[in-house]
């Protein structure tokens, strides 16, 4: 208190010709009608100012709080999906489904991009989700433009996938039109293009056909979207050489869902049951 | 109040009642007046408390302002031409003026009151100009140059009535 009674007998001056001035500003607008508009317009100036400062700040708690929202309807529309598709498979039987206790393979785990690298010849995506999220290794990983990579290393907190732009990454994927399967592959120059390998030469497929997953090995489920055909050319007698415009933007990446299928381990270990027969 | 102080007062008194009730009413082209009540501000006892010269100085304007139908301009530019004024002399002395008790602006010689007065006068009217323009700088470079004739006139204004009336001639 003595401190600011210090301060104020110190700076007594300026504070009585600021108190002065601004009564003098306040007569003056007050009685001039040319003050008074222009302090009308600085007013109005300053408010719309901190105005847009404050809708700023809010637009970016709201949108945050918006994309939780829509990564929730998210998950339950493909949730419901999973479940139409299921309907569909089993009403193609004559035995009648079980619309009650519906059990769908898949299972889909929102996550958020932690950290990647897309310069390299080999990279990587970690996520926040991690085995206490039910994340296994060998997961896919989408996002809402299309394909991502492929969970290769989990522990409790944290998951590490091998982005599609990792020379190792081997996708099974089909054509939208015929449905022939082939294996995507990125060769490490472009960002946005990788090549289609292993389409028979016979089949009928064009530029700009839509190349979708297949649920083949159990890693994606079937039809998210991977991109679409931009170079169709004959590579030798049996196979074509594709180029896919990739849909998936891996500069912006963000939200992202792990994909699980529930009997995977059980598939793969009859696979490699199998392997000494070979 | 010795008969020296009262007259000291009285001058202000007549300077400001020539200023309200002659310089005032005379119009040169349009012009607004020139304002001659400004020396009360820049010769100010240094002695008198700050605080007080800053109230003086408003109340000063305030006057003027109601007399010249200009509420606030004058007061806004007295009051702080008046705060402003102690930091001019300290430029202008190169010391401060607690540090200089026997410093008298009324002994001080022509052409260093002129170097005084004027850019006093110039902040002066900048400052009413600054008020009388709606508080913007719109178009303030050309009204200025219009208006120059008055700072010339306040500054041949002050100077004489500083030479007339105030100034100390040294006993030899």
């Amino acid at each position: 208190m003595r401190n600011l009674f210090l301060l104020l007998t110190r700076f007594k001056v300026t504070l009585v010709w600021l108190a002065l001035s601004v009564l003098s500003l306040v007569i003056s607008v007050q009685y001039n009608q040319k003050n008074n508009e222009t302090f009308h317009n600085y007013a109005s100036l300053t408010s719309s100012y901190i105005e847009a400062i404050r809708s700023k700040l809010m637009k970016r708690y709201y949108t945050r709080q918006e994309n939780e929202a829509l990564r929730a309807e998210n998950l339950r529309l493909r949730q419901e999906i999973m479940y139409k598709n299921y309907l569909i498979r089993k009403l193609s039987f004559p035995k009648l489904p079980d619309t009650l206790h519906f059990n769908s393979d898949w299972t889909f785990i929102p996550a958020r991009v932690v950290n990647q690298t897309i310069h390299k010849q080999y990279n990587f995506i970690t996520l926040n989700a991690g085995s206490q999220d039910g994340v296994a290794k060998g997961d896919g990983v989408i996002c809402a433009q299309g394909v991502v990579g492929i969970v290769i290393a989990v522990n409790k907190n944290y998951c590490v996938a091998a982005s599609v732009l990792n020379k190792n990454t081997k996708i099974r994927v089909k054509t939208s039109v015929e449905g022939s399967v082939g294996i995507l592959e990125w060769k490490g120059d472009k960002i946005t293009t990788a090549k289609l390998n292993y389409i028979p030469a016979h089949v009928l497929i064009q530029p700009d056909d839509v190349v979708v997953t297949s649920s083949y090995a159990n890693i994606f489920p079937d039809g998210i979207l991977v991109g679409r055909l931009v170079q169709v050319q004959k590579a030798g007698i049996n196979f074509f050489d594709i180029t896919v415009n990739l849909s998936t933007n891996f500069s912006q990446l963000s939200d992202v869902y792990i994909t699980h299928h529930k009997t995977r381990g059980d598939l793969e270990m009859l696979e490699k049951s199998i392997l000494p027969h070979e | 109040m010795s008969l020296k102080d009262s007259l000291f007062w009285v001058k202000y008194l007549i300077i400001f009642l020539t200023q309200i009730l002659v310089i005032n009413n005379l119009r040169i082209n349009l012009l607004p007046p020139p304002n001659l009540h400004v020396i009360i501000i820049m010769l100010f006892p240094l002695q008198i408390s700050r605080t007080f010269g800053v109230l003086v100085a408003f109340s000063v304007g305030l006057i003027q302002d109601i007399f010249t139908q200009s509420l606030g301009y004058h007061a806004f530019s007295s009051c702080t031409l008046m705060y402003i004024r102690y930091y001019w002399l300290i430029f202008l002395l190169g010391r401060t003026i607690e540090e200089d008790k026997d410093f008298d602006l009324n002994q001080s010689s022509p052409p260093w009151i002129l170097s005084y007065f004027i850019p006093l006068i110039i902040i002066y009217q900048v400052l009413w100009f600054f008020m009388s323009n709606g508080m913007n700088f719109y178009d303030f470079g050309i009204k200025i140059l219009n208006n120059f004739l008055v700072i010339i006139l306040s500054i041949f204004l002050c100077f004489s009535a500083y030479v007339l009336f105030f100034m100390k001639r040294k006993k030899r």
